[in-house]
């Protein structure tokens, strides 16, 4: 391994965080509760889903003690439903789908566009508060008993046949979906409408065109959650027959709706996580991203794709075989943006001057991960293969090495990036490079059995399978142990920084963008004049040129 | 006409004179549509009576969104927004069927 | 947070010309905004992307409709049948008339006629009031015949139909209840978005009165007649829809 890294920071001697940044402009509750400051909001959401990715964590542990065992010995099998259906809630809504968007996006994005704010700051704090709303709703939910439908909420399982708090938690969901509309509706205006002078489409980071068509997925496709989970409650509390088959309805038209978010809310999970590794690799190579218009277009593509193939979620639940046909081959097509992607990430590391600073090992890791997740979706989406491996243990690995692979990876990887602006501070690298690499190895031991245990006929949420399981689910919880560590970590460190970390400076990484130009943390108005955008994205001529011109800081 | 009022810089105001009576003629359309509407269901025309109500409500639609809601002098951009939700409501609309339509189809 | 004094002009850059003094910092721009047209076209455009969301809202309700109509289209004439033609196009014709006087009430804001803008507001507002009073009638005439899907729905109207109307059979009458949910659900669905639009009517009155919106910068009062008319569009569908499912039979 390459002992050089690019880390520059200030002389630590004498060195001091600036003297008035967001942080010490005001302080109390009041004005964290109560501001509309978007790097303050950021923050809030970091806090919040953190403690939900706690408890997600939790319940995953517990499920995969549960699995130790061929019986369903630690818990009933009611109980077992309701872990792995809180997990999913827990995970999908309360922290992969705010993840990127609104912790690292709110912080980064209008420091990135050069603009002082998000279009609409209050809408952004409401954002905040929809979403503790419908983390609350789901919190009383689980504490008085969980529900047990499976995050997808299948009719008329969900509607007629268990007595658990569906309503509650549906209700959840829909408050919750209002936060992901109203963030990216404020991206969407900002982006359109506060780019700083120069600043045009081609000019933007890539990170910003990913949050763009994450965007767009969230304002399109959540309100369609949104009803559906409405005629849920109603089909639920009044029985007015929209699913039920007794009284005439179709539950598929359920899973219709309900796939029609849920598909693109996968790529509203996804897109801007690979928003991240467009930065953090161009960062760590020293290289303009390969392909800045093939990447851009991509993400826009997936977004726009990414509505054509929800179908292929109901492939074995009595569809017609010739619409699954259809949604089979747009499935495939839907591939090929990301591939291209990961295509063009791997072409700017070729040449470039790879260092492996601990964003860039997440990176590494999300690469390896993600292609293997998504070559797996592409064999689900192949009509034959999905009658096989539909509803077992591939598919739990196929979205695991998706989500956790890759856009946990993702997330971990900005958070780490963006850490210095946010805070000021570095984090200690040895510990943080061990977390990184116990996760990489914790990750693969935790979900590689589960292709094995799928494609060999193990079915998914089951509390109890055959015995001949046994050695690959043991392999499975030893890995989510180290996982588990592996995650508890970065909480600890990165805890620790904001006291004893060291001083960061403007610009640790030597990375291009407005946000690396200003000081760390930043000032509440961003900018103490806006910027003018002369330059592509990704120029590290400019910058140089910049450095040498420019006294270095020294914080 | 008299001067028209600028509002917050760049805005040109709707000129006085001229939006009154235009407003009175799209809504004198607007309310003749409804009345073709409800008359064109007591015909008997089978597939056809729905197909034309709908038509009809579309068209009274645009004529709002073109004229009240002013995308007549909206920008691109709004224009594009617009085009996408129908866009996108229309994909829902007509991928769902094809499973809806089809499900009947041959002895699968 | 602690004001700033901002740069009314942008360095460098070639096009802006620098603001009239008079509107240097007028108390409605927003400190994050660097020009007034910048905050109206932000705000247009969140207020746009808004509508686009309510869209998709109803649409999944009207997708649910387009499949059950397909599949029970007997059902549905003989339920459309149950509403009266009379109310609902009175109905239709009173939201209308509320678009038109929206639409009057934007034009005085922006002409800075005080007197002409509250008129048209409390115009609008009265016949929305009128809406959701009729629109209560009818709602309480499902619930005395029994049609209320869930709570008190009854066959019987349909399987012993008053003299002259053909009697259906008894699945097809059974799925009568399917329309009636689509019916409440959507017409309910629309009739909490024009209580939301009252609200925000007499939130605008209460200011206009004040003079906020005719001292130059009246957006608030187009964005809300946005929503207003959105929600007149939506009742453009939902009538024929619902209404106007072959009356001639």
């Amino acid at each position: 391994m390459s002992a050089t890294t690019i880390v520059r920071l200030p002389q630590q001697q004498g060195a001091r965080l600036p003297a008035r940044n967001y942080l010490n402009e005001e302080y109390g509750l009041k004005s964290w509760l109560l501001t509309v400051d978007h790097k303050r909001i950021g923050i809030l959401y970091l806090i919040s889903i953190t403690f939900f990715f706690l408890i997600g964590g939790i319940l995953a542990g517990l499920i995969r003690l549960e699995l130790l065992t061929p019986q369903s010995d630690l818990v009933a099998a009611d109980t077992y439903n309701k872990l792995f259906t809180m997990h999913g809630i827990i995970m999908i809504f309360l922290f992969l789908v705010p993840s990127v968007p609104a912790v690292i996006g709110n912080f980064v994005l209008p420091l990135m566009l050069g603009a002082r704010d998000l279009a609409f700051p209050k809408i952004n704090l409401l954002s905040w508060y929809m979403y503790m709303g419908g983390a609350i709703f789901t919190l009383y939910a689980l504490i008085n008993g969980g529900v047990d439908t499976g995050w997808t909420f299948t009719t008329p399982l969900s509607t007629h046949y268990v007595n658990t708090h569906v309503i509650t938690a549906g209700l959840g969901i829909f408050i919750a979906g209002f936060s992901s509309i109203f963030t990216g509706l404020n991206f969407i205006v900002t982006i359109h409408r506060m780019r700083a002078p120069g600043m045009t489409w081609f000019r933007m980071p890539l990170f910003v065109w990913s949050n763009y068509a994450a965007s767009i997925l969230m304002v399109l496709g959540t309100p369609v959650l949104a009803i559906t989970l409405i005629l849920v409650v109603l089909e639920r509390a009044f029985g007015i027959g929209v699913f039920d088959p007794a009284k005439g309805g179709d539950p598929l038209l359920f899973q219709h709706l309900f796939w029609f978010y849920s598909h693109p809310a996968v790529y509203i999970m996804i897109l801007p996580g690979m928003g991240v590794m467009s930065e953090v690799i161009s960062t760590f190579s020293r290289k303009k991203i390969f392909g800045y218009k093939a990447v851009a277009f991509s993400s826009v593509a997936i977004a726009v794709f990414g509505f054509f193939v929800w179908e292929h979620h109901m492939f074995i639940m009595g569809v017609s075989t010739y619409s699954a046909l259809v949604f089979s081959l747009l499935t495939m097509m839907v591939a090929v943006p990301s591939a291209i992607k990961i295509f063009n990430w791997a072409a700017t590391l070729y040449k470039g001057s790879v260092t492996f600073e601990t964003p860039m090992l997440y990176a590494f890791g999300f690469m390896g991960l993600f292609t293997i997740g998504g070559l797996t979706g592409v064999f689900l989406g192949s009509l034959g293969m999905d009658v096989h491996l539909t509803e077992t243990y591939f598919i739990v690995a196929h979205f695991h090495f998706v989500m956790v692979g890759g856009m946990l990876m993702a997330y971990l990887s900005g958070i780490h990036f963006w850490w210095p602006k946010i805070t000021g501070r570095m984090y200690p690298e040895q510990l943080s490079k061990l977390a990184a690499l116990t996760t990489f190895i914790g990750f693969i031991l935790t979900f590689f059995p589960q292709f094995l245990l799928g494609y060999l006929g193990m079915p998914r949420r089951y509390a109890a399978y055959p015995p001949e399981f046994q050695v690959l689910n043991v392999l499975s919880t030893a890995g989510a142990s180290v996982l588990g560590v592996g995650y508890l970590l970065p909480i600890l460190y990165l805890t620790w920084s904001l006291k004893y970390g060291k001083i960061a400076g403007d610009n640790p990484w030597q990375a291009t963008g407005f946000e690396w130009q200003i000081q760390s943390p930043p000032l509440t108005e961003n900018f103490v004049e806006i910027p003018v955008m002369d330059h592509d994205a990704y120029d590290y001529e400019w910058l140089e040129h910049r450095t040498k011109v420019e006294v270095p800081s020294i914080g | 006409m008299s001067e028209p009022t600028k509002n917050y810089e760049h805005e040109v105001v709707s000129q006085r004179e001229g939006a009154v009576p235009r407003d009175l003629l799209i809504y004198a359309v607007l309310v003749v549509c409804t009345l073709v509407s409800v008359a064109s269901s007591y015909l008997s025309l089978g597939v056809a009576n729905g197909i034309i109500v709908l038509l009809i409500a579309s068209v009274q639609a645009l004529l709002t969104l073109w004229f009240f809601m002013e995308v007549r002098s909206s920008s691109r951009v709004l224009q594009l927004s617009i085009f996408a939700g129908i866009f996108t409501l229309g994909v829902l609309f007509v991928m769902s069927l094809t499973d809806y339509l089809s499900r009947a189809w041959g002895s699968w | 947070m602690a004001e700033r004094a901002l740069p009314t002009t942008v360095p460098g850059a070639a096009s802006e010309h620098p603001i009239a003094h008079e509107h240097a910092h007028p108390p409605y721009l927003r400190h994050h905004f660097e020009t007034v047209a910048q905050q109206h076209e932000a705000s247009s455009m969140g207020m746009w992307l808004f509508l686009l969301t309510e869209f998709m809202f109803f649409g999944g309700m009207f997708m649910a409709y387009l499949v059950y109509r397909s599949w029970y289209y007997p059902a549905f004439v003989a339920g459309s049948h149950q509403l009266s033609i009379v109310r609902g196009t009175l109905n239709t014709i009173i939201l209308l008339t509320s678009s038109l006087t929206m639409g009057f009430a934007i034009h005085a804001a922006r002409a800075r006629n005080q007197r002409a803008l509250v008129r048209n507001l409390v115009t609008t507002l009265l016949l929305g009031v009128v809406f959701i009073g009729i629109k209560a009638t009818e709602w309480r005439t499902e619930w005395v015949d029994h049609h209320v899907p869930g709570l008190n729905f009854s066959i019987d109207d349909f399987v012993h139909p008053a003299a002259g109307v053909q009697a259906l059979p008894l699945d097809v009458a059974e799925h009568v209840q399917v329309y009636f949910s689509l019916y409440f659900a959507m017409t309910g669905m629309h009739l909490l978005h024009m209580i939301i639009g009252l609200g925000l009517l007499s939130f605008l009155v209460f200011k206009a009165r004040a003079g906020a919106y005719t001292q130059g910068y009246s957006a608030s009062v187009e964005y809300i007649g946005l929503y207003w008319h959105f929600v007149d569009i939506v009742w453009t569908f939902l009538f024929p829809l619902l209404y106007l499912v072959s009356r001639h039979a």
